[in-house]
């Protein structure tokens, strides 16, 4: 009877490993195999050899890179490859950095992939042709300027799947096998009569925090795109980064403005057009705010995105400014209101009031604080100017004025930005900060190229602050946060130096009421009062250090 | 280096392998095949990554082989490796039931197809109770394996060490069975196919 028993928990025990080897064999090599296979998609063939347009050039502007490409799509895509392929390789290197910080465990790393080349398999089919000659024109320039990454994935599928990466990286936030940070993107516009010129005015700070080299090696185009057919081409100037066939911020020869800020919201598409490259498209094609809404909200999206469209010349009656609310299948258009009009990371049209995401969003995100106080900084200045603006978005305090100290993720910079711009829409003008953080010099540039007739913008007083305190803060916070965790006897040294550098942030207090808690509780709970005092960026946060703090008040600390 | 590729071209390899091992804890034919069979679709799907080949360099091409010959002998070998052990199989177990163990071997060997350079499977035949001519050409099969294995990084010489291995151990064998009339005959045909590729490559 005993030897039926044992016999038989042998025999489940031998189908319970098989079970668990079959579906980590699926799970692990088999789905992102086939996820691989589908997104290796080889490189179309181009009608005709690219070639580099003669007036297409790279050259450094300040600590700026300035990249100029003519021509017609093909050709604008193999310049942008050819020219930005170091800078190319840098942020692919950065890319893959941040995700073994996300994502220690190779395995877990190659599923992720494999699924997000899974769910990208015909991301082609939502690009337009001459979309999909720039895409196939960067793949081919990157690899004669030598591809470092190519035994990762074939260069086009790789390329084309960036380009939804803004997307995709939306819909990976939530991912339970990801630790990804909260992050924001803030922008800010006035109308003429909230200018000291009576200009429309507007500005954006684009946190991403992919590495360091999409901020130092930040690329602004020009573009002057050749005719293609019998559709209008306008040249424009944006901001992004090495091999991008895409904007994120920018604006064109006929005054229009086109930013992007991630939203969310309860609809959702696991496929679809990836908004970077409708943007520049509206850039290309679009003169008025109209058209440009009307453009962006006919494409087939996948996630939730305010986009800042703004106009230096708006006929007479119409708004100069519009937060266009776009999610799959949705949009709203949200006005300028009493000359100003403020986005950062929800949606704010009364009609998304009932959607769960946005409100969540607005209850636990960071968003509703830099919104308030981007609101009360727009209306401290009277008239404002490019530099007014420029000081906004460098600002790091609490809605009152509040002193955050610095790195705090509530406050509009964070230091975590990858760029800073500013523009003078009626005058067609532009400014685009150095690193770091949005931090240095902005210099002038309009629809053709840089203006150096043009005084560059200051940099921010907060720049030697950076320099002393803050360049390292991040890489410092995150190592003592690891110690805390690990229980190591330098956690609390570690916190103490954190303290005495940026007395003013919560998390230092915090992360040394968790070291000292056990030990010394009546010293944690000082701690935990100093650190919810300093307003903790996320409520998450602000309710877990209370019930860690009433925790100890029950006990009698 | 993300070497997602490499892993991507090596997944057959690695599910025949976990087939092997999942066999041997648990000793009934169905077990293999959610490894075999995936690890059969894998092998033809590699030949979807042919057309991009252009814009793939490094570990993927020179460690596992990224070209057309290497790619369609993978795709075929797999199912005709399983057809070949299911068939020596029956054929040596007379009706009795395979040890876990040897079937687990067995399913090694499949694996072993699953991977370039496909002469090597032959070398991993000599353990299953064959006749020899000659111990000696046997252990210097073996050696030329060592050899070919050391020479990954060129697979041009991996093919033509291997090959030369498989045509000696091929010469070694002493059929006495008509089972293993086939086993030798398969074992010449794979060290034909690694020489026509190790040209190829030439």
């Amino acid at each position: 009877m005993n030897g039926l028993v044992v016999n038989g928990l042998v025999a489940l025990l031998r189908c319970a490993f098989v079970f668990v080897l079959v579906t980590l064999a699926w799970l692990f090599l088999v789905v992102p195999a086939v996820g691989f296979m589908l997104g290796s998609r080889p490189r179309p063939l181009l009608p005709a050899e690219p070639v580099m347009h003669a007036d297409s050039h790279i050259d450094r502007h300040g600590e700026l890179w300035h990249c100029h490409i003519a021509g017609r799509a093909r050709d604008r895509g193999y310049a942008t490859g050819r020219l930005t392929a170091p800078m190319m390789a840098a942020h692919e290197g950065e890319l893959f950095r941040t995700l073994r910080e996300l994502v220690p465990w190779f395995p877990v790393r190659h599923a992720i992939l494999g699924l997000v080349n899974l769910n990208n398999r015909d991301l082609g089919s939502f690009f337009l042709p001459d979309e999909l000659e720039a895409v196939a024109g960067i793949a081919r320039g990157y690899q004669d300027a030598g591809d470092p990454n190519a035994s990762v994935a074939p260069a086009f599928g790789r390329i084309l799947g960036y380009h939804a990466l803004h997307d995709v990286s939306q819909y990976l936030i939530d991912n339970p096998l990801i630790v990804a940070p909260q992050v924001g993107c803030s922008a800010v516009a006035v109308d003429a009569a909230r200018s000291a010129d009576g200009h429309v005015l507007v500005g954006r700070l684009f946190d991403f925090e992919g590495g360091r080299s999409f901020d130092f090696d930040k690329v602004v185009y020009t573009i002057a795109p050749a005719p293609e057919g019998d559709v209008r081409r306008l040249r424009h100037v944006h901001v992004a980064w090495g091999g991008m066939h895409g904007a994120v911020t920018g604006m064109n020869e006929a005054g229009l403005w086109l930013s992007v800020n991630a939203g969310v919201s309860d609809h959702f598409a696991y496929r679809g057009r990836p908004l970077v490259v409708a943007v520049v498209r509206a850039l290309e094609t679009c003169a008025t705010i109209d058209e440009a809404v009307a453009q962006l909200a006919a494409q087939p999206v996948f996630v939730s995105e305010s986009v800042v469209i703004a106009s230096g010349r708006a006929a007479p009656g119409q708004p100069v400014a519009v937060c266009l609310e776009l999610a799959p299948g949705r949009h709203r258009v949200r006005a300028i209101d009493a000359g100003r009009l403020v986005v950062t990371n929800h949606f704010e049209h009364p009609e998304w009031a009932d959607d769960a995401a946005n409100q969540a969003r607005r209850g636990d995100g960071t968003t509703t604080a830099r919104n308030a106080r981007l609101h009360e900084l727009v209306l401290a200045t009277p008239k404002h100017t490019p530099l007014s603006l420029a000081t906004m978005l460098r600002d790091r305090r609490g809605e009152g004025g509040r002193d955050l100290g610095f790195g705090h993720r509530s406050s509009i910079n964070s230091w975590i930005g990858a760029h800073l711009v500013v523009a003078d829409l009626t005058a067609g003008v532009l400014w685009v900060a150095e690193p770091q953080h949005g931090l240095g010099r902005m210099l002038a540039f309009d629809a053709n190229g840089p203006r150096p007739d043009l005084e560059p913008l200051p940099p921010a007083d907060d720049v030697a602050l950076f320099a002393t305190a803050g360049v390292h803060w991040s890489e410092r916070l995150s190592a003592a946060r690891r110690l805390v965790v690990a229980r190591a006897p330098t956690a609390a040294a570690a916190c103490r130096e954190l303290i005495d550098t940026n007395p003013q942030h919560y998390e230092p207090y915090a992360l040394l009421a968790a070291v000292t808690q056990a030990s010394d509780p009546s010293e944690a709970a000082r701690l935990l009062r100093e650190a919810l005092a300093r307003r903790p960026a996320y409520a998450a946060e602000q309710r877990e250090l209370a019930a860690r703090l009433e925790t100890l008040v029950e006990r009698g600390f | 280096m993300e070497l997602h590729l490499p892993l991507v071209l090596a997944t057959p390899l690695l599910l025949c392998l976990l087939a092997a091992i999942a066999a041997f804890v648990w000793p009934w034919r169905v077990v293999a095949w959610p490894f075999v069979l995936p690890a059969m679709l894998l092998a033809a799907g590699c030949l979807g990554l042919l057309p991009c080949r252009d814009e793939i360099t490094g570990p993927a091409v020179r460690w596992l082989r990224l070209d057309a010959p290497a790619l369609l002998v993978n795709a075929a070998a797999l199912p005709i490796a399983a057809w070949w052990a299911r068939r020596c199989e029956r054929a040596s177990a007379a009706g009795a039931l395979m040890s876990p163990c040897r079937r687990s071997l067995w399913l090694a060997l499949v694996a072993a197809v699953g991977l370039t350079p496909l002469p090597l499977v032959g070398i991993a035949a000599s353990p299953f109770g064959l006749a020899w001519r000659s111990a000696m050409a046997q252990r210097g099969a073996m050696v030329l394996t060592l050899v070919a294995v050391a020479c990954w990084p060129w697979p041009r010489y991996v093919d033509a060490v291997s090959a030369l291995a498989l045509a000696v151990f091929a010469w070694s064998l002493r059929p006495t069975q008509r089972w293993q009339v086939v086993h030798r005959t398969m074992v010449c045909i794979l060290a034909g196919i690694a020489f026509l590729r190790a040209l190829a490559l030439l």
